[in-house]
């Protein structure tokens, strides 16, 4: 069996205080500013993290 | 021949005496050759085991070695294997006074020569420095573990003596698990990203966003703030490079420059089989893993002081510590941070309490 991490960022808005979830970004870092967000708020990377998968 | 007169047989005298040699032929055999059939049996087992830790501590060698080259442009595989096969003796334990200051002694002298020799190579610098000394930490202890086990599977073969390889038979499973994790885990360290040990640093250095801070020892961030009344300093290795800083220093150097009246560490403990990853649990003492040196340092510092220390732990496997950190972990931070608060509350207002987020800061700012 094998297993594959699926590396993820969590992300959210100073303004809006919207979350969203996708997929880890090299450069990505912890507390770090990331992407705009929707509302043109600015968005901080607030979890990096791993699933891993069965296959 | 015909199963019945086979049975029949068994009754007659020389049936008697094929039973006899079906039963005393193993028993004897057993009797004279029992060790080597057992080693033969159990070095299947454990060559498979060596093979895959030669490949482990290969593949880390190989991984050091690109990391540097993509920080440099060229290739000083050369110069990292002498490092890779550095080894630290450790003080001798007949005279135990004063064993744990030459132990912290010896560490810190390879730790800071590594250091430098890394340094000193052309390219590398800042956290690509921290990041392939990390590297070379675990490509040293994969090629350390394959060194040892390879030397008793060979010294029990040549002496055909069994006991010899029953300690290592007992230890490659859990020996094994932790080689496969420190190899899993350097892809995080070289990428940069938080591993599960790193979740002490993490309570700590959000508590520490947006406030001033200085570095009290090398590799160690330090800021201060207060909650409901109490003076809280805040302490944890510099992220985001991967170390674990200099924390015993730094708490020796707060203790010494004011009154501290409680500690609370924060750190990652195994957790036990059965128990579910990211489980939170307080108590007492100081949640410190390593050689030791650091964790009686600051027992040390605050039993001087006659204060109390508390202990904030999130549970999880050796595999998780290493490798990037798990959903589950990173969202028990949030949690774990109330927990470090009421720890602290637990002083009077007015006082002063050190928070020590304990662990590899790997990806972890402040």
């Amino acid at each position: 069996m094998r297993e594959v991490t699926l590396e993820y960022a969590e992300t959210r808005c100073g303004s809006c205080g919207r979350a969203a979830r996708r997929y880890y970004r090299e450069g990505d870092a912890l507390f770090k500013e990331a992407e705009a967000c929707a509302c043109g708020g600015r968005t901080t990377v607030e979890s990096i993290y791993g699933e891993t998968h069965q296959l | 021949m015909d199963p019945g007169m086979w049975l029949e047989s068994l009754g007659s005298d020389d049936g008697e005496m094929l039973l006899m040699l079906v039963w005393v032929l193993p028993l004897i055999l057993f009797v004279f050759y029992g060790q080597r059939i057992q080693l033969h049996v159990t070095s299947g087992e454990i060559q498979k085991s060596i093979r895959e830790l030669d490949s482990l501590r290969r593949g880390a060698r190989a991984e050091l070695a690109g990391y540097v080259r993509s920080c440099t442009g060229r290739d000083e595989g050369a110069a990292l294997d002498s490092h890779i096969s550095g080894f630290a003796i450790l003080p001798v334990g007949i005279d135990p006074a004063g064993l744990v200051g030459k132990m912290r002694h010896v560490l810190r002298s390879r730790e800071s020569a590594t250091r430098r020799s890394i340094r000193s190579i052309d390219g590398m610098g800042g956290d690509e420095a921290e990041r392939a000394q990390t590297l070379l930490e675990a490509a040293s202890a994969l090629r350390s573990a394959y060194m040892a086990v390879n030397h008793m599977f060979l010294t029990a073969k040549r002496h055909r003596n069994y006991p010899l390889i029953l300690p290592l038979q007992m230890a490659l499973p859990s020996l094994m698990e932790e080689a496969r994790a420190l190899r899993a885990g350097m892809s995080a360290f070289r990428r940069g990203q938080p591993v599960g040990d790193g979740i002490g640093p993490l309570v700590v250095g959000r508590m520490m966003l947006g406030l001033e801070k200085s570095e009290p020892a090398p590799q160690t961030s330090m800021a201060s703030t207060e909650i409901e009344g109490r003076r809280v300093v805040l302490l944890k290795a510099r992220g985001p490079a991967p170390t674990v800083g200099r924390l015993d220093d730094a708490v020796c150097s707060v203790f010494e420059g004011r009154r501290v009246d409680a500690v609370v560490t924060v750190d990652a403990a195994l957790r036990y089989e059965g128990q579910e990853s990211a489980e939170i649990e307080e108590g007492f003492g100081v949640a410190m893993g390593g050689a030791g040196t650091e964790r009686f340092a600051i027992e040390e510092a605050a039993t001087k002081a006659g204060v109390p220390v508390r202990a904030v732990v999130v549970r999880q496997s050796v595999r998780e510590a290493v490798t990037l950190m798990t959903r589950q972990i990173a969202e028990s931070a949030g949690e774990a941070r109330v927990r470090v608060r009421g720890a602290v509350l637990l002083s009077e207002p007015g006082q002063t309490v050190l928070v020590v987020g304990v662990g590899n800061t790997s990806g972890v700012p402040q």
